[in-house]
């Protein structure tokens, strides 16, 4: 998808302050960016995972690369962001393609994203069945370790609020795919950064 | 129209006041098939959806629930290899899927409540040569995106039948998916995220 004229992006400007007012934050001077957040986890013997919490613990390496970019499942006061794309990916830390999503039975897995108590997105499947995905496909080469959508509605997280992703699948990995399987999940889209004076 | 103001201007002629202030997200609803052995069949998404749980369907009634609702934009279909016995579908993730077999037409009807809001839609063709908006993959799914969105308001009915016209005959391990996805609801009655 093309990036929109900045005139149509006032729309997720104006969702995101309205969103923050309304939970008592404003947020009119900070510092808008680009921001985009990632957490990974080793794929193990269950069938569920959930992404963005305890990152306390994630702060190392896997594949050669940080776990996380976050500390912490909240942003910081003054910070927050509008999630306009869904990433999701698997790695392998030696194997090349040990579990790629594309023909696997992985494919049919589904996405949950929670803010707060709320349940924000809803059993989104992602793969459907071979990597190819529909919605505002980011990757329609269908490719067979990535999956990326760009969501229809905008979907702020703002300061302070904790967050999480949850990834459904269909069953869990067999002994072969949990030798270095790894699931990355990443979320992008525009943010807020704390700035209380200027605004670049 | 935007998406966001007939999924409003519907539920609210229906009554459903407080949609504006549910959770606007990205929906896609799915349902599976076993495939049938003859050439030409007609298969019903949705309905009975309660008894193939996931990965077969991720919704659990053909109703969305009070606050839920979705503005269809577009269908997908595709095929794979199930393993195990219908409607059993259980195998490692890492198992590979066998080669799919593309479908070479598609009839889709769509009703909701007591009306059929797509008569006769046929999207195969038009997903493998790419015509319109519309994507296909090597891996027998296919995808278009209507021109108009089709709201589906909480509590009702909805359930497609799509009619496959193929060359060769499926097998009973092939598994038929018919997706309906865009832009929708879900409840959650304080705030918008």
């Amino acid at each position: 998808m093309q990036n929109l004229p900045f005139a149509a992006q006032q729309d997720q400007v104006n969702k995101f302050l309205t969103a923050n007012r309304a939970l008592g934050a404003n947020m009119d001077q900070m510092q808008g960016t680009t921001r985009i957040v990632y957490d990974t986890q080793d794929m193990t013997g269950v069938s569920s995972y959930s992404f963005f919490s305890n990152l306390g613990a994630k702060q190392t390496n896997i594949a050669n690369s940080p776990a996380t970019n976050l500390t912490d499942n909240r942003f910081d006061p003054g910070e927050g962001m509008v999630v306009k794309e869904l990433y999701v990916y698997n790695m392998e830390t030696t194997t090349a393609n040990i579990c790629p999503i594309a023909n696997r039975f992985i494919s049919l897995a589904t996405v949950d994203i929670l803010i707060g108590n709320n349940r924000v997105v809803k059993s989104l499947p992602l793969f459907t069945g071979s990597g190819f995905t529909i919605i505002n496909n980011l990757n329609p080469t269908n490719s067979a370790n990535y999956s990326a959508v760009r969501l229809l509605t905008n979907i702020v997280i703002p300061p302070q609020i904790q967050f999480f992703v949850n990834i459904t699948l269909p069953a869990a990995p067999s002994a072969a795919a949990t030798k270095d399987a790894i699931l990355r999940v990443a979320l992008k889209g525009y943010g807020k950064l704390f700035n209380p004076r200027n605004n670049y | 129209m935007q998406v966001a103001q007939q999924i409003i201007g519907v539920n609210r002629r229906l009554g459903n006041t407080a949609v504006p202030n549910m959770q606007g997200t990205t929906r896609s609803i799915f349902d599976t098939a076993q495939a049938a052995t003859t050439l030409d069949t007609t298969y019903t998404f949705f309905t009975g959806v309660s008894s193939r749980s996931y990965p077969n369907a991720n919704i659990t009634n053909n109703r969305f629930e009070v606050g839920e609702s979705l503005a269809i934009q577009g269908f997908q279909l595709f095929t794979y290899t199930g393993v195990g016995t219908w409607p059993a579908n259980t195998t490692a993730v890492d198992a590979a899927l066998a080669a799919p077999v593309q479908p070479a037409s598609a009839l889709l009807n769509l009703f909701i409540g007591n009306q059929r809001v797509i008569k006769d839609l046929e999207f195969i063709n038009i997903g493998v040569h790419g015509l319109g908006q519309s994507m296909a993959t090597t891996q027998a799914g296919v995808g278009i995106f209507l021109e108009t969105p089709i709201v589906i308001p909480p509590q009702i009915e909805f359930y497609a039948t799509v009619r496959l016209g193929i060359a060769t005959a499926l097998t009973a391990q092939e598994r038929i998916v018919f997706t309906m996805f865009g832009t929708g609801t879900l409840l959650n009655t304080k705030e918008s995220f």
